[in-house]
């Protein structure tokens, strides 16, 4: 995160504070996740006591303060995508993956999480992995899927950017 | 098949939302009219007269809202586009966003004119990274091309956009909530008063719009408020976008008259129920609000014929539920939500909603007891119209309805002590 | 001056002045936890609804100012029934560890169960369990089972000390109050979230086990002598076989000198 982004983003706002999600976001897109020091460093920039940056933070399911998978996996299991069979294409990922809901794998690549609506019912049951859908997901489709992503995930670690990639 | 206004652009399957092609087709047209024949004031009463109501959820006339904003030109005012969209059944921002991020850019254009604002946000959910991503760019081009910033069409008149992008926190659709989040806090609803219209994002006054009612705007400006409020009944004028989702063939936004028969939304434009099964329930408005039967179908889906019918036309997400749908486990998944998403702050809604779902939850699993369904009702009487915000409401209000319509089946849950349905989603 | 009626009786208070301030100024009560005199209003524990003829909800007295002509009702059934589900909801993950709490016997959620709240409980899910005992600073000790998210002390530590130590962490019935990793609670005033927490989630470390309120026979006021500035306060003794035994110094309230606080010193 370079001093000119941190201007960029200040500059869009009258008041510093407001910059805190998407200065945490970034934070987040570099580390994996939000290590207190990015914590600490944000609290100086933003006139905020750690506490106040810790208790946004928690506020919000999309941040994490422990090192994760390096890509996450997110499974909606909210009505709509329920109706169509979500249970089970949760069960299958864990199974894919040999981890529960909530946890990482063991090479530290995925995060697989239960997720409510993401506002893509129209193609539930739904799954999303970084900025991507997929859906309908059914069961069957689980294994491969998850095959994909590691394939991805192999030739992306070449590279040395964190960033997942985005393309399906 | 009647006219569609917002989405007409996206019938067309080779249309890929550019600035280019967004002009190409009448773009920014809207803009420059208001700017060379409208004052702010003419144009609030002109949407005002085309009678468009909120889509995001309360359906609160948009006109209206905007002339609660103070006119005094020495005050900041502020318009933030709520593109939160989380109500559970409800995706039509993936398409209003992704495929047509221009015609939403040009209503908050005109928003703004409106009001004076002179900065916009747009509030997107954290999860819609792809949203926030298009949004980038088309400000970018529109800024290129004279639509955005300083002296927009030589007008005299500057604004600013800028997304902003929630963290995966659905009571930041509150309005409240989402200025506080905006503001860089936890996203808990504000005491009301003061509204936003006098005292909104950093206390100045601001007008909160969802992405759909923003999108009607430049349609309303171009062709008038009468040609607007034909479309619709008196009360509940216009078209809209409804995202239809469960056990439908065809799934997907269809962008209809506001006052559409829900008979035929679900079996001709939706396609009908999958499997050659039987309807049993539909939600509406979003996982919010009470779910109706069978027996309601001829419903038309504007806001008064739905409140008539006991329930709401909320934020236009329509479930679709067939035979093998199992209610008590509806009614866990709904609980479950509210239960994950209650901010806290207020007792009984930070109470409420987990015992709702660890009550439905037990009766689900088999362990129900009689006194449930009567403790289930009364945890839904004492958390409804007590609290900061509606979330206590929302959670409330889809139970008791379940336990109205659907009382026999919690019975049959608590004397076999297991879930009758052969569970259709792997539970 | 407005003049307005509270449970029949004819009240004159100042424009401005809440619901809830004009029956206290009554001298009568409403039952409240997040409400403070001294500290900002956030109307979220709920528990201070009246009913106000004409208003098709319950208000939050804390927060809504008097009208003229106002008909306020502290005790209507609508007021009395939401007044109940509010304590049956804030006890429904309370621990029953009332024997032992240093609250106990002086604790406004105690206090208000016994005169306001159900006698029995519906709840048969398994109660929350949280961190239970932890040291947050050189006077304070937490109890999150006991919380019941009022906020106060938050709001103190913000507002009043200015050093945003403690905040409400996570959310929904998952809220906690908590401090940033390896910081504690050791401004100059820590102490006085003891004496604001309507509960026994914030208690004395030094006075910890000590006595129950009961026992403490005399309540002497008194003024600190430890620096110039003179702050009011009550001295709590406790008689003892052995004599008379000091056991606790809580701020006594006087707007001219300290306000409700007191600082750390000792």
């Amino acid at each position: 995160m370079t001093e000119e982004t941190i201007h960029k983003i200040l500059s869009r706002y009258p008041h510093r504070r407001s910059a805190l999600l998407p200065l945490l976001h970034l934070c987040q897109q570099e580390a994996g996740y939000l290590t207190d020091e990015a914590l600490r460093l944000l609290s100086k920039r933003l006139g905020l006591s750690p506490t106040q940056v810790v208790e946004v933070v928690t506020f919000y399911d999309m941040f994490h303060l422990k090192p994760g998978g390096q890509r996450e996996i997110w499974v909606c299991h909210n009505l709509s995508c329920s109706l169509l069979g979500a249970e089970k294409v949760v069960r299958r990922f864990e199974e894919a993956l040999g981890i529960g809901a909530g946890e990482t794998t063991q090479d530290g690549l995925f995060r697989l999480k239960r997720v409510e609506c993401l506002a893509a019912c129209g193609i539930a049951p739904v799954v999303q992995v970084g900025a991507e859908y997929y859906g309908p997901v059914s069961p069957q489709d689980v294994a491969q899927f998850v095959e994909r992503l590691r394939a991805q995930s192999a030739v992306s670690n070449q590279g040395s950017a964190f960033l997942p990639k985005a393309d399906g | 098949m009647s006219e569609k206004i917002l989405t007409k652009r996206l019938e067309n399957p080779g249309y890929g939302g550019t600035i280019e092609e967004h002009l190409a087709t009448g773009g920014y047209q809207a803009i420059a009219k208001a700017l060379k024949e409208h004052t702010p004031a003419s144009l609030i009463e002109l949407v005002r007269r085309s009678g468009l109501r909120g889509r995001g959820g309360a359906g609160f006339p948009t006109g209206v809202k905007w002339g609660f904003v103070p006119k005094d030109p020495g005050l900041t005012k502020y318009l933030v586009c709520n593109a939160d969209e989380s109500e559970p059944g409800t995706f039509k921002d993936l398409d209003l966003i992704m495929r047509d991020p221009h015609q939403l850019l040009e209503g908050i254009l005109l928003a703004s004119y409106a009001i004076g604002c002179q900065t916009a946000y747009i509030y997107i959910r954290g999860e819609f990274i792809a949203g926030a991503t298009i949004l980038e760019r088309a400000i970018k081009d529109a800024a290129t091309h004279g639509f955005l910033g300083k002296d927009i069409l030589g007008s005299g008149f500057s604004v600013e956009i800028h997304p902003h992008r929630g963290a995966g926190a659905y009571i930041c659709g509150e309005e409240t909530a989402l200025l506080e989040s905006l503001e860089g806090k936890r996203g808990l609803p504000r005491l009301k008063p003061p509204f936003p219209a006098t005292a909104g994002l950093y206390r100045l006054p601001t007008v909160v719009n969802n992405v759909e009612t923003l999108c009607n705007l430049p349609h309303i400006v171009l062709r008038g408020p009468e040609w607007f409020s034909s479309i619709g009944t008196p009360k509940s004028t216009g078209t809209r976008i409804f995202s239809v989702s469960g056990h439908v063939r065809r799934p997907g936004n269809y962008e209809l008259p506001i006052d559409v028969p829900m008979r035929e939304l679900i079996f001709e434009h939706a396609g009908g129920m999958r499997d050659g099964r039987r309807l049993k329930a539909v939600i509406p408005g979003g996982s919010s609000v009470p779910v109706l039967t069978e027996q309601y179908l001829d419903t038309r889906m504007d806001f008064e014929s739905l409140a008539k019918a006991g329930s709401m036309a909320g934020s236009g997400g329509v479930i679709v539920m067939d035979e093998s749908t199992c209610m008590v486990r509806t009614g866990e998944v709904v609980a479950r939500f509210y239960h994950h998403e209650s901010c806290g702050q207020c007792t009984q809604c930070r109470e409420g909603t987990a015992w709702l779902h660890k009550t439905l939850r037990r009766i689900e699993e088999g362990r129900g007891r009689k006194a449930d369904l009567d403790l289930l009702l009364d945890i839904c009487e004492n958390m409804k119209g007590k609290t900061i915000c509606p979330l206590s409401d929302a959670a409330a209000m889809p139970i008791e309805s379940y336990l109205k319509y659907f009382g026999d089946e919690f019975e049959q849950h608590i004397v076999e002590r297991a879930c009758p349905f052969a569970s259709t989603d792997g539970s | 001056m407005i003049d307005l009626i509270i449970d029949g009786a004819q009240v004159q208070v100042p424009a401005g002045t809440s619901i809830l301030e004009a029956v206290l100024r009554m001298g009568r009560e409403i039952p409240h936890f997040c409400y403070h005199p001294k500290l900002a209003v956030v109307g979220s524990c709920r528990m201070c609804q009246v009913e106000v003829q004409g208003a098709p909800k319950l208000v939050i007295s804390c927060a809504t100012p008097v009208a003229e002509g106002m008909e306020v009702l502290t005790a209507s059934e609508r007021a009395t029934k939401a007044r109940k589900a509010v304590l049956e909801f804030l006890l429904l993950n309370h621990p029953l560890d009332c024997p032992i709490c240093d609250k106990g016997g002086e604790c406004p959620l105690q206090d208000y169960t016994f005169k306001y709240g159900p006698g029995e409980s519906r709840f048969v899910e398994e109660k929350v369990h949280r961190i239970k005992h932890q040291p947050i600073g050189p006077f304070v000790v937490f109890d999150a089972e006991r919380c019941i998210l009022c906020s106060r002390c938050v709001r103190f530590c913000n507002d009043v000390v200015g050093t945003s130590e403690l905040g409400v962490f996570s959310r929904g019935d998952r809220s906690v109050i908590g401090l940033f990793p390896g910081q504690s609670l050791d401004n100059k005033y820590s102490g006085n979230v003891i004496d604001l927490c309507p509960v026994g989630a914030l208690t004395s470390r030094d006075y910890r086990f000590k006595s129950r309120p009961w026992d403490l026979v005399t309540q002497v006021p008194s003024v600190c002598g430890l620096c110039s500035a003179g702050c009011n306060i009550v001295v709590d003794v406790r008689h003892k076989e052995q004599g008379q035994q000091l056991l606790r110094i809580r701020p006594r309230i006087n707007d001219d000198v300290n306000g409700y606080w007191i600082c750390d010193d000792r």
